[in-house]
């Protein structure tokens, strides 16, 4: 599963990125890149940059500095980019008043989907999720697993290259949470890049080929698991937890 | 131990729902701006009403049991449609933190009366006072005294009409209270329905809680004992049915000041959801449709458009039919039109205001697909407008219907276009930019109201103009005509330009 590293040019790029809050640094300066064929997990505490960095990568924040983009289009010039992206938010705001289904066919219009394939490809996320029984329910009336299902599906609905997600995991029953890796894996192995945010160490361990740890704002360390544990000057029988702790602190 | 549990329970309810007001000094000053208007308007309306007694000669105490009637009826009214919401004003800590506790069901209904009563009161007590002594005075302390007795009792009242009606859900379910809840409206309507009508009422009348409550402040106070029976009949029922677990039917109405759980879809007044389940988001076609749809479907299936219709409604027929209820003039047929266009923007803006609570945050969706902001607003636009005209000439039937005097004209068709769609432009770039703030009753919240309404009068006021000459208005000129459609199709496309390149703007800098 671990991709090798420098064969293609990175997938999303990101340098140097600054961000502030009402003059409040969220990142700071901060560097990343994801290349094809790769799984890469961003690791940091509460508020140390995540979903700020994140949301820059998919053009829901604009950058106060640096530069990021996506298969090698800058993302603040040219938002075409946008078509070849899948992207979960952490607690994703979901129209309530929408079937599943109907979220499902009005995600796939705006990924420019239409017709029999925009119909295939909605049939083919609802089975993949257990969805099917749920498509004419309305989204008010399902429970947190159900809708973390639903925005995973329209994440990935129009089979994107580049997928990014915030803490996919949250309320996610096991048998979703195996789906979405294989999903994941699926979309590495196709040449894609999948760029994952969560607090989860040993998804980290297990799916990830390379992972990012951030520390208020910064990078603190990049590369494999093998890789961060030696940085942390840990042995390999080590916890990427351990790891993680003392990188930070570092 | 009970009661000292009830009155903290109660003391919490109050704190974290003027929580925003006292931590924030803007909302608290809007609060009392609103309120000291709401005081002002009440007493304004006492004061032309005595001086229209005295010029008339009819005496000014003569309009007391008519107005204490309206409002008596209107107190109830308001337990009830707090009843068909859920009834119990359940805050989503309060789910959580106590009623999952072993605190008891009647200890918590308890600090919700007590908790409704405050609020009602400091809403309705004040303004009902300054309303009987500027109609009484000099005698106004007798009728001071029992006049707040009888509102006391109606609040009472309508406190436990409110909770019987959500406690009923436990027994009837959802759809039973809600119908149970409509037929008592009607019910308790009745006074007024028939007094708009100018119906004769029926000698059992008099039996009605309104009636006698209203008799009551003018002396009749041994008619009270009429009013007796209800109370028991209701504390009879309300004892009854908390003895029930209620507690897994209670769900969150409130949030803070005067705000109200966003997601309401399954306990607001709402077209049923089949209404639009056969129109669904079609799989191909036009983005700008795509959106269209979406909306309407947002507004038909979240409750906003039917409430926010039924309040209107009742707001123009109340304004129109008041003066007359209580013999005093009657509009004239400029001044019922002029009353329909200014409650015409209100309809896109209370939409606008639902937007931007429940809908904003959805946003996201949109802004990952480039290019389709404009398509979003275009479509936003279009289904405000699309609401919003038709609901002008129901308005405009409505008035029609209760008075001889309103002849349909081309000009009116023009100018209800015109506001209808000058409101719904205005209320979209207005909820774009300005957003609610954690209470309608905050400053942003009356941009809300205040951008499409003035923003509309001006931008229609060419039209309301000739409106006003006549015989211009009955038998305009081609070339008048020509004018009208020329000037309102160039303010359409110059403010739908300025609409959609600001918000599109707006929409790709800010996050959603």
């Amino acid at each position: 599963m671990r991709g090798d590293r420098g064969l293609a040019a990175p997938l999303i790029r990101v340098k140097d990125l600054w961000k502030s809050f009402e003059g409040e640094p969220a990142v700071r300066g901060l560097s990343l890149e994801v290349e094809p064929g790769t799984i890469h997990g961003l690791l940091g505490l509460n508020g140390a940059g995540k979903t700020t960095t994140i949301k820059c990568i998919v053009g829901l924040l604009k950058p106060d500095r640096g530069e990021i983009s996506v298969a090698g289009r800058s993302v603040t010039a040219d938002i075409s980019y946008k078509s070849l992206i899948g992207y979960l938010p952490e607690n994703p705001s979901l129209p309530e008043y929408l079937t599943v289904e109907e979220f499902l066919v009005f995600v796939s219009r705006l990924r420019g989907l239409e017709g029999l394939r925009l119909k295939s490809s909605v049939s083919e996320v609802t089975e993949l999720f257990g969805l099917s029984r749920y498509l004419d329910k309305l989204i008010f009336g399902l429970s947190k697993g159900l809708k973390q299902r639903v925005a995973f599906a329209s994440a990935i609905v129009n089979d994107p290259l580049v997928l990014i997600l915030d803490e996919p995991f949250n309320g996610l029953d096991p048998e979703a949470q195996s789906i979405a890796k294989s999903k994941m894996r699926e979309v590495s192995k196709r040449g894609g890049s999948v760029l994952v945010s969560t607090h989860l160490l040993d998804t980290i361990e297990r799916v990830c080929d390379f992972a990012t740890i951030i520390h208020e704002g910064k990078d603190r360390a990049s590369g494999t698991v093998e890789e961060l544990k030696r940085l942390a000057g840990l042995q390999l029988s080590a916890s990427l937890e351990d790891a993680f702790l003392r990188i930070i602190v570092r | 131990m009970d009661l000292r549990i009830a009155i903290a329970l109660f003391e919490v309810k109050v704190r974290h729902y003027l929580g925003p007001l006292l931590r924030r000094p803007k909302y608290l000053l809007s609060l009392v701006l609103m309120y000291v208007l709401w005081l002002s308007v009440t007493g304004l309306f006492s004061l032309a009403l005595r001086f229209s007694g005295i010029a008339s000669g009819s005496g000014s105490t003569g309009f007391l049991p008519v107005l204490s009637e309206i409002t008596i009826t209107a107190v109830l009214a308001t337990g009830i449609y707090l009843g068909i919401k859920g009834g119990i004003t359940a805050f989503p800590y309060e789910i959580d933190f106590v009623l999952a506790s072993q605190v008891k069901a009647r200890v918590f209904l308890l600090s919700d009366v007590l908790f409704q009563f405050l609020l009602l009161s400091l809403f309705i007590l004040p303004p009902v006072s300054l309303m009987i002594s500027t109609l009484t005075y000099p005698v106004h302390i007798d009728y001071l005294i029992r006049g707040l007795s009888s509102y006391v009792i109606a609040i009472s009242a309508a406190i436990l009409l409110s909770h019987v009606l959500g406690l009923s859900r436990v027994i009837l379910g959802d759809r039973g209270s809600r119908a149970l809840g409509w037929a008592l409206m009607a019910v308790f309507l009745m006074p007024l329905i028939l007094l708009a009508l100018r119906v004769p009422k029926p000698d059992a009348v008099r039996y009605h809680p309104a009636v006698i409550l209203s008799n009551a402040i003018r002396g009749e106070v041994a008619d009270l004992y009429l009013v007796v029976p209800y109370i028991i009949l209701l504390t009879f029922i309300y004892v009854h049915l908390s003895r029930a677990n209620f507690y897994p039917s209670v769900t969150p109405v409130l949030i803070s000041a005067l705000m109200e759980q966003p997601t309401k879809i399954s306990r607001y007044i709402r077209f049923p959801t089949s209404v639009m389940r056969g129109v669904g988001l079609k799989t191909s076609g036009g983005l700008t449709s795509l959106m269209y749809v979406l909306h309407l479907m947002r507004v038909v299936r979240e409750g906003s458009l039917l409430t926010g219709m039924t309040v209107l409604v009742f707001l123009t027929l109340g304004n129109v039919a008041m003066p007359r209820m209580m013999g005093l003039f009657q509009f004239s047929e400029l001044a019922q039109l002029t009353i329909i266009a200014l409650y015409v923007p209100l309809l896109p803006a209370l939409l606008s205001i639902n937007w931007n609570i429940s809908e904003r945050k959805n946003v996201w969706v949109v802004r990952l697909s480039p290019g389709s902001e404009r398509n979003y607003l275009t479509g936003l636009v279009l289904t405000y407008l699309t609401v919003t005209f038709p609901f002008s000439l129901l308005l405009y039937g409505l008035v029609a219907l209760g008075s001889s005097e309103l002849p349909f004209l081309a000009v009116d068709l023009i100018l209800l276009f015109a506001m209808s769609y000058f409101g719904s432009a205005l209320a979209t770039l207005t909820s774009l930019l300005v957003r609610v703030g954690s209470s309608p009753l905050s400053l942003g919240s009356m941009v809300f109201i205040a951008v499409p309404l003035i923003g509309s009068i001006l931008l229609s006021l060419p039209i309301l103009m000739i409106r006003t000459f006549e015989p211009l208005a009955s038998s305009p000129t081609p070339a008048l005509m020509a004018n009208m459609l020329i000037y309102t199709g160039i303010s359409t496309l110059v403010l739908y330009k300025a609409l959609v390149s600001g918000g599109v703007r707006y929409l790709t800098q800010h996050p959603p």
